[in-house]
Formats: C-alpha cells, structure tokens, sequence
C-alpha cells in the first residue's frame, strides 16, 4: 500500500480524480479530501506492476501534474 | 548533498533531487511549466512546505550520478527563468493580443480602407474624361 499526499494549493481535486479514473483498473485507489490535501491510497496494484509499486506511484503523481498543469492553462 | 544561494535550495541523494522554491520569485504557473518539461525524464512530485513555498522534488526514471543530478537542477533552474520570462511577456502583451483579435473579429477596417480609396478616387479631378479615365502622359503637369 502506498499513500500520496497532493495539497489542495498546488493539485486542483479534479486533477486528482482525472488521474484516479485513469488509473482505477490498474490498482485500488482510495481518495481522502481533507481541508489542505487530497490523501490517495494505492493498493492491490496490478500485478504486472505490483514489484514496481514505486515507479506506479510516481507515474501516477506525475498524471496528476499533467493534469494540474492543464488545468491551471485552462485546458482541462 | 545540500546547495544553497539566495532563494534557491537543492538537496540531492540517491535518483532524486529536491528544489525549494519561493513563490514569490517564481509563480506557481511557471513551476507548472518548466516542471511539465521533464515529466519524460522525471517522475516529478510538489510540495508546500511553507506559505508561499514550493518543493519540486524529482526522481530520474534511470540510473543517475550526483552530476547528473546537479546538471538536472541547473537544467530546471533555466527552464524556470525561461517559464517567468514567457508569463511576463505574455502578460505585458495582453491587451495588444485582445486588441488585435478583437480588431480581427470585430473590427470593419478593411471595408473602412476599402471605402476610404474609393472615396478618394471619386474625389479626383477627372470629370473631363467621360470614361473617367486618367492618362498620365495628358496631364502635363
């Protein structure tokens, strides 16, 4: 299981949750929104990736910057 | 390892590098932008650890030396002064942009041009000419 933490300031909700629905069939994602972060849990990762939970965490934070990024230029 | 001058901080250990930001200096779209630029290298994550802070921290998707970490945060370090230049810019040419696409879109200058020659060949002196044709070479002077 891993947890991730995106604050609120800098990672919109629908950033996060564009991600989550990217990624929901590949792993279990739990989605916490709290007054300064949006807490996401991921566990049961797909087993194709489960001994590279890591680099599936870190490429799941890096589609929620893609979205943040196209949020903030107005695109999402 | 730990570099510090002025307002930008990095810190480097194994595959990753951490940035602090003030975002006075360097505004949040800017972040957004030069951090867009190495999400094929890097697996990028933000931070604010204080008001008015950011942390960029990134971990290379391969193998990388000290060197090549430090090379990564000059790297970013550029790209961010090249995002804020473009955001000035951008913002210091604004209303020339809307004026012109609001010319484009709205404006009738063209016809106005248009009308303003007509206007102009009508008012010349050619009422001697039945077909109102001027010759040049008839002129004389």
């Amino acid at each position: 299981m891993i947890a991730l933490r995106f604050h609120r300031s800098l990672y919109p909700a629908p950033a996060v949750h564009a991600a989550v629905a990217a990624y929901g069939e590949l792993a279990r994602i739990e989605v916490e929104e709290r007054d300064e972060d949006i807490a996401v849990t991921l566990s049961d990762i797909d087993p194709d990736f489960a001994d590279q939970a890591d680099e599936f965490a870190d490429s799941f934070a890096n589609h929620v910057l893609f979205e943040a990024t196209r949020s903030e230029r107005g695109e999402a | 390892m730990t570099a510090e001058n002025a307002r930008f901080t990095f810190s480097i250990d194994d595959r990753s590098l951490a940035l602090l930001l003030d975002e006075a200096l360097y505004p949040l779209d800017a972040i957004y932008g030069a951090a867009y630029l190495f999400v094929d290298r890097c697996y990028i994550f933000l931070d604010r650890p204080a008001d008015k802070q950011v942390q960029v921290r990134f971990r290379t998707k391969s193998d990388s030396t000290e060197q090549d970490l430090e090379a990564l945060a000059g790297e970013f370090a550029n790209e961010l002064l090249n995002q804020v230049l473009r955001l000035r810019i951008s913002e210091s040419t604004k209303s020339i942009r809307e004026y012109t696409l609001a010319r484009a879109f709205f404006g009738d200058s063209s016809q106005a041009s248009i009308d303003a020659l007509l206007a102009e060949l009508d008012a010349e002196e050619l009422a001697d000419d039945p077909l109102e044709i001027n010759v040049p070479w008839e002129s004389g002077t």
